[in-house]
């Protein structure tokens, strides 16, 4: 009994939370799945059409590139910054704490604590034609290679995900740290004294004491790119013509410009689909390899 | 209880997570509704004795001139109190649906393309206003893009739903500081901009100015000067209307062939307005294709070079002047709580001269409506001349509704991005125009 009145007073606790959740996140989520059976506008009405949206998403050669773009924008937000960050967290375990160690903590979190926005309109400055970047390499003798950075197809999209790579490297650099923070100095110790070079215990060491770490950054940032908005829509739009256009950004012009919610839902379901696709194996292979 | 002490966590919880389960069971059927039936009410063209505050709701770019217009009706009616409430233009257009099917709608609201609005019941018809106030004397080609057929959807011919405030047309900004120094008049035909633009070209100017968002318009004048009434057309949605054809595409190929021949900047793509704006000004071009909403601005900071507005040449100098041009459209919502102040402020400032007035001198727009009385203006400059341009298409009644009107995705959705592709190479003129008229058949299906 007494077990009963604990599991109430439980679940007492868990309830505004899961109202929450409830409300905002799983009934959203059967509205989005209902829409995307439909011809909707949004306001007049509807049309039962089946699964005639979904088609369209799969057929669509825009719809179907935007989702390309987002699986390649996972090589800026999560590869690039996390093999920054590992790099990172490798140097500096090495040196002794001390000034250099916290101004390169600092520099390195600084762009996680600008908002999305933020970040895309400095960037698109510093891309512009007569941005930082292109005066960097003027000034180098590389005007050669000096372009408008986000107006150019061949360059547009790497250069949108490097804004993205910029930003997460902060996160995953602070997540990687505190995993370095609780390996037990006395295994470098052994390492040392057994004549092992930095490689190796970066390999032996470091590496696996922080798969944990490296498996919640790689699944919060692959996430972040395969759902990436922000940066996308104010730095470029999805332009030029379509070659940085993403899901993210196409589910909200489906919806409120060109007023095809079904197919926005549609598209949005998919891109749910798609998440879970990526990152179940991603948690999978995680939780196996803990020890 | 004592057996199964879980059984109420389990119904609490099960409940809890199969609330939005019911509810979307529920609530299975077809999402939205259908058009309210309401009987004509009647109208009035008085206003009220009382105290009355009439609600509306524009974009924040102009809000300089509603509120000038606001108050200025205020002054002329001290009875209204008008309460304007402003926000960024593109949300308006993506929430402007919302609004006007809201319980508390504005009684005026700032709308650009009425897109499913009237098929859906949320506009009010001010056909009755429009008889009543004498707007059916106005240039028919300034009322067509709001006069909608009985099928909802097809614009040009039918009731009128809404009114502008104001309008613009695109025009040929020249710097005739440069033209003067080439020995050449101004052109008075496509052939001769083109004479003009080789001739600048040799000289080391940029031949024709633009932004990447610019060079739609730049297309549609080509495509103006030989198909003007199939562009009209498909714009506002004629049935059978179709942008794709022999003239449309000689167009685009024309734009190709200035892009090959240097004409425009080789960055282009990558120019925004205001670049373009600063380029024409500072003198490094000759023609500058924009609307006459910069006049303004083109007369205050082009101080070194003399500049004037015409009409985007046609295909000879007897082909009549002819415009892209939109109005600031406003539209009151069947919802509105009072329907005859809103439709009295839009006569008013289609008419009254103090209205007309305030329309050039806050925001350089040109009144719509009766070319009597003409609003004061500055003798010379891009805006007195814009001020004649449009007085003399509005004789000729050949205004054309921007491409981007077609639908309400056309802008971002396909005409930027598929002018990016057309001028980048990737895309040729034909691939070019039926991709539009795939996309506003899919938009408007």
């Amino acid at each position: 009994m007494r077990d009963t009145g604990r599991d109430r007073a439980g679940l007492l606790w868990v309830l505004p939370a899961l109202g929450f959740y409830a409300c905002f996140v799983l009934y959203p989520l059967t509205q989005t799945a209902r829409y995307s059976l439909y011809d909707w506008n949004g306001i007049g009405e509807a049309t039962w059409v089946g699964l005639r949206n979904y088609l369209t998403v799969l057929t669509d050669p825009t719809l179907r590139d935007s989702v390309v773009h987002a699986l390649v924008l996972i090589l800026f937000f999560t590869v690039i910054p996390v093999s920054i960050s590992l790099l990172a967290v490798a140097t500096m375990g090495r040196l002794r704490t001390g000034a250099f160690v916290s101004a390169a903590r600092t520099v390195l979190f600084l762009p996680q604590i600008i908002p999305l926005v933020g970040a895309a309109i400095i960037w698109t400055w510093m891309y512009s034609d007569q941005g930082a970047v292109n005066q960097v390499l003027r000034a180098v003798g590389l005007s050669a290679l000096a372009r408008p950075w986000l107006a150019d197809f061949g360059t547009a999209l790497a250069a949108v995900g490097l804004i993205g790579s910029w930003v997460s490297t902060g996160f995953c650099f602070v997540l990687l740290m505190v995993g370095a923070g609780k390996i037990d100095p006395a295994l470098y110790e052994a390492a040392r004294l057994d004549g092992a070079n930095a490689a190796q215990e970066f390999r032996h060491i470091t590496l696996p004491a922080l798969r944990n770490e490296i498996g919640v950054a790689a699944t919060i940032t692959t996430i972040a790119a395969l759902s990436s908005f922000d940066i996308v829509y104010v730095s470029t739009g999805g332009g030029p013509g379509f070659s940085t256009m993403v899901p993210g950004v196409q589910i909200i012009r489906l919806a409120f410009t060109t007023g095809e919610v079904g197919l926005s839902s549609a598209l949005a379901i998919v891109l749910l689909a798609l998440v879970l696709a990526v990152v179940l194996p991603m948690q999978v292979s995680n939780r196996k390899a803990r020890p | 209880m004592a057996t199964s002490p879980n059984i109420p966590r389990r119904t609490a919880l099960g409940a809890l997570l199969a609330l939005p389960a019911a509810s979307a069971l529920s609530a299975c059927g077809a999402p939205g509704s259908g058009p309210a039936t309401t009987a004509p009410r009647p109208i009035g063209t008085e206003l009220p004795g009382e105290p009355t505050t009439l609600t509306m709701r524009a974009n924040a770019d102009q809000a300089p001139l509603w509120e000038a217009l606001g108050s200025a009706f205020e002054h002329a009616h001290p009875q209204i109190t008008v309460e304007l409430v402003t926000e960024d233009f593109a949300a308006l257009q993506q929430n402007g649906p919302r609004y006007l099917a809201s319980q508390d709608a504005p009684d005026l609201l700032r709308f650009p393309s009425p897109g499913d609005a009237v098929a859906d019941g949320l506009l009010l018809p001010l056909q009755p206003y429009a008889e009543a106030y004498g707007w059916e004397d106005f240039p028919e080609t300034q009322l067509n893009q709001w006069r909608i057929a009985a099928d909802g959807y097809t614009r040009g011919e039918g009731d009128l739903y809404g009114l502008g405030i104001g309008f613009a047309l695109v025009g040929l900004y020249t710097n005739t500081t440069a033209l003067d120094e080439l020995g050449l008049p101004l052109p008075a035909s496509l052939e001769a901009m083109a004479e003009a633009m080789a001739a600048a070209t040799e000289a080391g100017l940029t031949a024709l100015v633009a932004s990447q968002a610019g060079l739609s318009n730049i297309l549609q004048n080509l495509m103006q000067a030989t198909a003007a009434e199939q562009v009209s057309d498909w714009v506002l949605g004629k049935p059978g209307a179709t942008i794709e054809g022999p003239e449309t595409e000689a167009a685009a190929a024309t734009l190709l062939d200035w892009r090959d021949r240097g004409y425009l900047a080789p960055d282009v793509l990558a120019v925004d307005d205001a670049a373009a704006l600063s380029a024409f000004t500072g003198g490094q071009g000759l023609f500058y294709v924009q609307g006459s909403w910069m006049a303004a601005a083109v007369d205050q900071t082009a101080t070194d070079i003399d500049v004037s507005f015409t009409v985007v040449p046609g295909t000879g100098p007897d082909s009549a002047p002819t415009a892209t041009s939109a109005p600031n459209s406003f539209v009151i919502p069947a919802n509105a709580e009072h329907p005859d102040v809103a439709a009295a402020f839009l006569n008013w400032a289609s008419t009254d001269p103090e209205a007309r007035d305030l329309l050039v001198a806050t925001a350089g727009l040109l009144p719509g409506g009766p070319v009597e009385p003409e609003p004061t203006l500055a003798s010379e400059g891009a805006l007195a001349d814009a001020a004649a341009a449009f007085t003399a298409v509005s004789a000729a009644d050949r205004f054309v509704d921007f491409l981007a009107n077609a639908s309400a995705g056309m802008l971002t959705g396909t005409l930027q991005p598929q002018i990016d592709l057309l001028i980048d190479g990737q895309s040729d003129p034909a691939t070019f125009l039926s991709r539009l008229q795939e996309d506003v058949e899919r938009e408007r299906a």
